[in-house]
């Protein structure tokens, strides 16, 4: 039977949890903080280990770093907070094993333990990289990103990974996904910390003037250069250079760039010595670069040498569920940089956001709620004081738009229900928290609209 | 982020989760309940007293514990306004009224489970 420490100051969690577990068959035992926790470590050699990130004494975190020095292959599950971006990632490069938000649902404990369960048994280890400087957390919680769905919890996970290790990262997602902000975290939540973070946009440029951005040039190289100019990769030293709208360099630049990564030199616009190249390149596009590959637009030898690490950021249509989070961020955020007071949503305002595709993303979805605090006179922010975006996106979602627009309030009801019991897999619990209404009252509707698995 | 509610339109608990990871057992429900009972009240001061003080990290902390607790006694209707304390207290001008409101509830909602226990 395994054994399972359940770390955490909180009676009713490690209660609830114990029910959970024990019911599973295994064998739970606790502590109320990381002292005793990590005592019973070393005493009671459980097999996995859960523990809350917030505790009286040691924090969860130095609990797993304390975990990790004695070189043992023990996972760490850690409990989080709601959005709580910059400890998850904090945890992954510490090793955790994985890491759960509170509250957790039995399903999502159950199959977070039975996963470290199979980690153990194919030996697979966990030991992290011990790294707990926190200088730049500002930065991050200044920049941070709202996101908790499945799709944004992975990325956060894999950040955590690839933060620690040196290596190029592209990152591909449509316009106004946040693709500079994830660029910002992963260059300020880990090792690139306390060196310079420099963006390039590289389509605001023309292609002489860009490599000149990049490379840098000696005084008396072209016209005009009346003296010496350090570039961007100069500037970037040890840390991170981020090349935003990566698709729209030349073939010309295109090849400068391979050789920069190829070789880990690069030499100035007119100048004759080569200068080392240091600094971690992130690139962004909102393109398919397959496809430009495909077309000749691309280089397919750089386009492998920039994605040594992909990260895919997803439309907000595809993670609708993080909406709500999303408008009180901005409400709040907006409301202190125009000095509004909008602090109340007002009745059906989410169920519209959650109903428009958002082609703009996330941007598009900050811009309207810029707008609607505009326009709102008193503290609650009404339906009528939103304007959508009526863009239609191509010619397939044309007709379905249109014929939304007319559609009955049942049948709204109808699909927006099937539409959460198919993201929850029929797990009528979990959808039913979901949509903020009882089981029976879910059956019921169930029954009424005649839906089915 | 609704509109500020009654007292009388006050919602009750729903226990529909605690039931479900108990298996329905009695016994385990209102041991869970008791817990709660038994730590909400000091929750509840440290949250106003961490406003008034304006301690944002305690704050954070509080609603950290606070959030799951809530949804395992089936306090929902107040879950919103907690993971907003819990985000954004920095930048609320309304802070101590969704304080209010929420020790209000939960208060509330305390008594309600008092009697079915």
């Amino acid at each position: 039977m395994e054994r399972i420490l359940l770390i955490d100051d909180d009676r009713l969690i490690r209660k609830v949890f114990r029910m959970i577990l024990s019911k599973e068959g295994y064998d739970v035992i606790e502590a109320e903080d990381g002292e005793a926790g990590l005592r019973m470590v070393r005493a009671d050699k459980p097999d996995i280990v859960i523990t809350d990130f917030q505790m009286p004494g040691i924090s969860g975190l130095e609990v797993l770093s304390e975990i990790r020095k004695l070189k043992i292959n023990l996972p760490v599950i850690m409990l989080t907070a709601f959005g709580d971006v910059v400890l998850t990632i904090k945890a992954i490069q510490l090793g955790a094993f994985d890491f759960l938000e509170k509250p957790v649902t039995p399903e999502q404990l159950k199959a977070t333990v039975g996963n470290a369960i199979k980690s153990v048994k194919s030996s697979v280890s966990h030991v992290g990289v011990v790294h707990t400087d926190v200088s730049s957390q500002s930065m991050l919680t200044d920049n941070i990103l709202v996101g908790r769905t499945p799709q944004m919890k992975e990325i956060f996970k894999n950040i955590g990974l690839i933060s620690m290790n040196k290596v190029n990262v592209l990152i591909e997602g449509e316009t106004g996904t946040g693709k500079e902000l994830i660029a910002r975290l992963v260059h300020y939540s880990g090792i690139t910390q306390n060196k310079p973070l420099v963006v390039v946009n590289c389509s605001a440029l023309t292609e002489s003037l860009l490599e000149s951005e990049l490379f840098g040039h000696v005084k008396g190289s072209f016209t005009g250069s009346i003296g010496d100019k350090k570039g961007k990769f100069e500037l970037a030293g040890e840390g991170t250079i981020f090349l935003d709208e990566i698709s729209e360099i030349s073939l010309n630049t295109q090849v400068k760039l391979l050789r920069v990564i190829q070789e880990l030199e690069f030499e100035k616009v007119g100048g004759e010595s080569p200068m080392p190249m240091k600094a971690r390149i992130i690139a962004a596009t909102n393109r398919n670069l397959e496809k430009l590959i495909e077309e000749g637009k691309f280089r397919e030898d750089l386009y492998y040498r920039l994605k040594v690490f992909t990260i895919n950021l997803p439309p907000l249509r595809e993670r609708k569920d993080d909406i709500n989070d999303l408008v009180i961020h901005f409400l709040y955020k907006l409301n202190k940089r125009f000095n509004r007071n909008v602090t109340k949503i007002g009745e059906g305002v989410i169920d519209m956001l959650q109903q428009h595709d958002w082609y703009g993303n996330v941007r598009e979805l900050e811009n309207t709620l810029l707008q609607a605090i505009i326009m709102s006179k008193n503290d609650v922010l009404e339906k009528d004081n939103i304007t959508l975006n009526s863009r239609i996106h191509d010619n397939s979602t044309k007709d379905s738009a249109v014929v939304s627009e007319f559609r009955s309030l049942a049948d709204l009801e109808k699909n927006h229900i099937k539409r959460i019991l198919d993201e929850v897999k029929w797990n009528k619990l979990e959808a039913s928290r979901i949509l903020d209404i009882t089981r029976p009252t879910l059956n019921a509707k169930i029954e009424k609209y005649n839906l089915t698995e | 982020m609704e509109d500020y509610i009654d007292v009388e339109e006050m919602p009750v608990p729903d226990l529909t989760y605690l039931r479900s990871v108990t298996g329905d057992d009695k016994d385990a429900i209102k041991e869970v309940i008791t817990i709660f009972i038994e730590t909400a009240p000091e929750m509840l001061t440290s949250l106003k007293n961490s406003a008034l003080a304006g301690n944002h990290e305690q704050l954070r902390a509080i609603t950290h514990k606070f959030i799951p607790q809530l949804v395992y006694v089936g306090i929902l209707s107040v879950i919103t306004d907690v993971k907003i304390i819990n985000s954004e207290s920095k930048e609320m001008n309304d802070l101590m009224q969704r304080v209010e409101k929420i020790i209000k509830i939960v208060n509330n909602s305390i008594d309600y489970l008092k009697n079915i226990i």
